[in-house]
């Protein structure tokens, strides 16, 4: 799957200590979902979406579909 | 380094369970690293092998739950490497001393095996750990 994490992060200015402490997970868990080498929950995707105030489809998206 | 960076995904743990593993997980084990001292020089004694005897149990249980609290207290991806690096430990664990056990039994060699199963089943874990770790960087 792949995801506009890092650009959506970077267009706020925000670090990735900074967005893990908003997502209340570990900074190496940003970094991971960032390098798309994990993905998240379902829960922890809709946190995100939450706090970029996007839709979900906004910042994932399926490798099907890129 | 810091400490803490020793184990593998642990880190970047929340603040909260950083501190737990420090105050409730670590100085007990020093505390059974004494007793174990202790036992090593009043091997002759009974009272140090009832001592013993008895604490072993009761520090295996409490080595469990703290795991289980510090498991609880990870994020999704940290607990999901935790659980995957526990599991692979324990099956390739108890393959290998299996088979060894096997083979010796063959060959009629007399090994107890058993006390090397829980530091197999931890070194297996840490080595498993900065393996699945290193995966998701």
């Amino acid at each position: 799957m792949n995801n506009h994490l890092k650009s959506l992060r970077g267009q706020r200015g925000w670090s990735q200590a900074h967005l893990a402490e908003l997502l209340e997970v570990s900074r190496q868990t940003v970094i991971s979902i960032e390098n798309g080498k994990y993905d998240p929950s379902l829960p922890l995707a809709f946190k995100i979406a939450r706090v970029f105030e996007q839709p979900i489809e906004a910042i994932f998206e399926d490798d099907s579909t890129a | 380094m810091k400490l803490y960076n020793l184990l593998p995904e642990s880190a970047s743990a929340p603040e909260a369970a950083r501190k737990r593993y420090f105050n409730r997980t670590m100085w007990p084990g020093f505390a059974a690293i004494g007793v174990v001292v202790v036992f090593v020089n009043n091997q002759d004694t009974v009272w140090a092998g009832v001592l013993v005897a008895a604490l072993i149990p009761l520090m295996f249980i409490y080595l469990a739950y703290e795991f289980i609290v510090l498991i609880k207290a990870m994020d999704e991806l940290q607990r999901q490497i935790h659980i995957l690096a526990i599991a692979l430990s324990g099956a390739f664990t108890a393959l290998i001393l299996s088979s060894i056990g096997l083979s010796l039994a063959a060959l009629e060699v007399d090994l107890w095996l058993a006390p090397f199963a829980f530091p197999g089943l931890l070194a297996g874990y840490y080595i498993a750990l900065l393996v699945i770790a290193w995966r998701y960087r």
